[in-house]
C-alpha cells in the first residue's frame, strides 16, 4: 500500500514539475481568486459590523452660540432631553470639551493657543435610524449656531458605499478569476495527460487500475488549488500586516487575531475541492477510456 | 487442461462505420498453448481480432469467449483484471525514453502494484528472459529496434501471462532483427505461452513453424491449421 502511495505522489510530482510554469500560472491566479473572494467576504463581513456598531455609537453634537447664560442653557438641554427619540442630551462646556482636547494632542500643537471650541450639547439617540430628524429639530433651534449640528452619519454612509461597492468589484473579479483559475487547472490537466500520454498507455497496457492511472492527476489538480488557497492565506496576512502598520499599533491592537493556521487550513481546503472539481471535468475521457 | 478453447470467435462483426468493418462473421478459435500467426494485407482486421481480446473495442455482433468468459459480459472497470492475465507487445514498443531499460520494467511493474521489493527481485529475471539483462542500464535510444523490442516482450511479461499478443512486433525492425524476436516468442511459447502475432510481415511468417491465420477484409482467407474455418 505504502510502495502504491509512493508511485502515485511520485507520479503527480513529476507531472507539477513537468508543467512547471503551468503550474506556477494556476496557484497564483487560484490563489488570487480565493483572496479576493475569501479574503473580501471576510474584509466585507467585518466592516458590515463595524457599521453597525458606528451606529451604536452614533452621536449628536450641537453647537450653541456663543453668549448664552446658563438658564438658557439648562432649559435648552431639557427641551432637547424630552425630543421624541433622544436618550440623553449633556451639556458640555467649551472648557470641558478643550480640556479633552489638550489631552488627545501633544502639548506643542495646543500651547498659547485661546480656546477655540464652543459649547455643546452631546446628544444621544435611542436608535440610529433616529439621528436625522432630531439633527433637523435640534437644528431648527435659535440657540444652537448654524449648521452647527453634527453627526456621524455621511461617514456611516461612505463607510456603507464603499464596502458594498468592494463587495460588487471585488465579488466580480474574484469570480472572473476564480473561472480562470479553473480553466487553468482544467488545461493543466489536460497537457499532463498529453506529456504522459506514453506512461497512461502502458499503464492501461499492463492493467493498472483505472485509480492508478487518474490518481496522479488528480493529485495535481488538488495540490494546485490547495496551494492556491495556501498562497491566498499568505495574501490575507500581509494586507493584514500591511493594514496594522498603516493604521497605526493602538488601533490595530482592536483587530481581530488572525490565525495563520485556521486561515491557511480552512482556505487550503477550499481551494483543494475546486482543483479536484476542475481536475475531474479535466479528466472525464480518461475516466470513461478503456 | 480445460475442454474449452482459449479463445473462441463465434460470428463476430466489428463496424467502424457504415461502410468501414474490422471484422465480418469471424469464426475462430485457439486452444490453450498454441501458437498462431494473424497475418494478412493492412486493414484486414488482423489487428482487431487482437483489440477485441484486450477489450480496446468491443464487437458490434457476435460473442468473444476467453478463458470461457464472454468478454462482453467484462466491464470497463473489470479490463484491468483481464489485461493483468494477458501480456500486450505493441508495434511502437511503447518504452519510455526517459527511463532506463530496467526502469521501463520496473515502471510497469509499479503501476500495477508490485513493491519495490518484488521489482527489485523480479526485473533481473525478466530481462535474462529477454535476452536484455546486459543493457539494462542503457536507456532506450542507446538500443537497436530487435532489442527495444525485447525489452516490449519483457515488459508484457511482468504478469507472468498465459496468453501473450503482439501487433506487428516486427514492423519496424530489419530481417535479421525480425527473426530474433520470432525465436524470442517461440521460445516464451515453449515455455506454455499460448501466443498471437499479427503480422504482415510474410518472410517471418514462413519460417515459423507455426499455424497461420491468413486474413482478409475482416473475414479469414486461410487458416493452416483448420482449413475450413467459416466465414470465407
Amino acid at each position: 500500500m505504502f510502495d502504491r502511495i509512493l508511485f502515485v505522489l511520485g507520479e503527480a510530482l513529476q507531472a507539477l514539475r513537468r508543467n512547471r510554469w503551468m503550474t506556477f500560472a494556476t496557484i497564483t491566479t487560484a490563489a488570487m481568486a480565493i483572496f479576493l473572494l475569501g479574503g473580501l467576504s471576510y474584509m466585507y463581513f467585518k466592516l458590515n459590523s463595524y457599521t453597525q456598531d458606528l451606529s451604536e455609537k452614533v452621536e449628536i453634537r450641537a453647537f450653541l452660540r456663543e453668549g448664552l447664560k446658563g438658564n438658557d442653557v439648562k432649559a435648552l438641554e431639557s427641551k432637547v432631553g424630552r425630543l421624541a427619540g433622544v436618550k440623553t442630551a449633556t451639556f458640555i462646556p467649551k472648557a470641558v470639551s478643550w480640556a479633552e482636547y489638550k489631552k488627545k494632542f501633544s502639548a506643542s500643537l495646543v500651547e498659547g493657543v485661546d480656546n477655540p471650541l464652543p459649547d455643546m450639547l452631546l446628544i444621544k439617540p435611542g436608535k440610529a435610524a433616529e439621528v436625522k430628524n432630531i439633527a433637523k429639530l435640534v437644528q431648527g433651534m435659535p440657540q444652537v449656531e448654524p449648521q452647527g449640528v453634527k453627526y456621524r452619519s455621511d461617514a456611516e454612509e461612505f463607510v456603507r458605499a464603499t464596502v458594498a461597492r468592494i463587495r460588487v468589484i471585488g465579488s466580480l473579479v474574484g469570480l472572473v478569476m476564480l473561472f480562470t483559475s479553473g480553466i487553468l487547472i482544467y488545461n493543466t490537466i489536460r497537457l499532463t495527460i498529453v506529456a504522459r500520454h506514453r506512461e497512461i498507455r502502458i499503464q492501461r497496457m499492463v492493467g493498472a487500475s483505472r485509480a492508478t492511472v487518474i490518481m496522479p492527476m488528480l493529485i495535481e489538480g488538488v495540490l494546485q488549488g490547495a496551494l492556491g488557497g495556501l498562497l491566498a492565506a499568505l495574501l490575507i496576512l500581509a494586507v493584514r500586516t500591511g493594514y496594522a502598520s498603516f493604521i497605526g499599533p493602538d488601533l490595530a491592537a482592536g483587530l481581530d487575531k488572525f490565525y495563520l493556521g485556521s486561515w491557511a487550513t480552512n482556505l487550503s481546503t477550499v481551494g483543494a475541492i475546486f482543483g479536484l472539481f476542475c481536475s475531474l471535468l479535466a479528466l472525464r475521457d480518461l475516466r470513461r477510456a478503456r | 487442461m480445460s475442454s474449452l478453447p482459449l479463445i473462441e470467435f463465434s460470428d463476430v462483426q466489428v463496424q467502424y462505420s457504415e461502410l468501414v468493418y474490422g471484422l465480418r462473421g469471424l469464426n475462430l478459435t485457439v486452444e490453450d498453448g498454441e501458437f498462431v500467426f494473424l497475418c494478412g494485407p493492412s486493414g484486414s482486421g488482423k489487428s482487431t481480432i487482437l483489440k477485441l481480446l484486450y477489450k480496446e473495442i468491443e464487437s458490434t455482433a457476435g460473442k468473444v469467449n476467453l478463458w470461457g468468459q464472454n468478454l462482453a459480459d467484462v466491464t470497463v472497470s473489470r479490463i484491468p483484471q483481464l489485461r493483468r492475465r494477458m501480456g500486450i507487445v505493441p508495434q511502437d514498443f511503447g518504452l519510455l525514453p526517459n527511463k532506463r531499460i530496467w526502469e521501463n520494467v520496473a515502471y510497469a511493474m509499479r503501476a500495477v502494484g508490485a513493491t519495490s521489493r518484488q521489482v527489485r527481485a523480479a526485473v533481473p529475471g525478466i530481462l535474462e528472459q529477454v535476452n536484455i539483462a546486459h543493457r539494462a542500464d542503457a536507456f532506450p535510444h542507446e538500443l537497436s529496434g530487435g532489442e527495444q523490442q525485447r525489452v516490449a516482450i519483457g515488459r508484457a511479461l511482468i504478469n507472468r501471462p498465459k496468453l501473450l499478443l503482439a501487433d506487428e512486433p516486427t514492423a519496424n525492425l530489419d530481417p535479421a532483427y525480425s527473426l530474433e524476436i520470432v525465436d524470442l516468442l517461440t521460445k516464451l511459447h515453449a515455455g506454455g505461452t499460448t501466443v498471437l502475432v499479427a503480422s504482415h510481415d510474410m518472410s517471418i511468417v514462413e519460417r515459423a513453424n507455426t499455424r497461420v491465420v491468413t486474413m482478409d477484409h475482416g473475414r479469414i482467407a486461410a487458416d493452416s491449421g483448420q482449413p475450413e474455418a467459416v466465414g470465407v
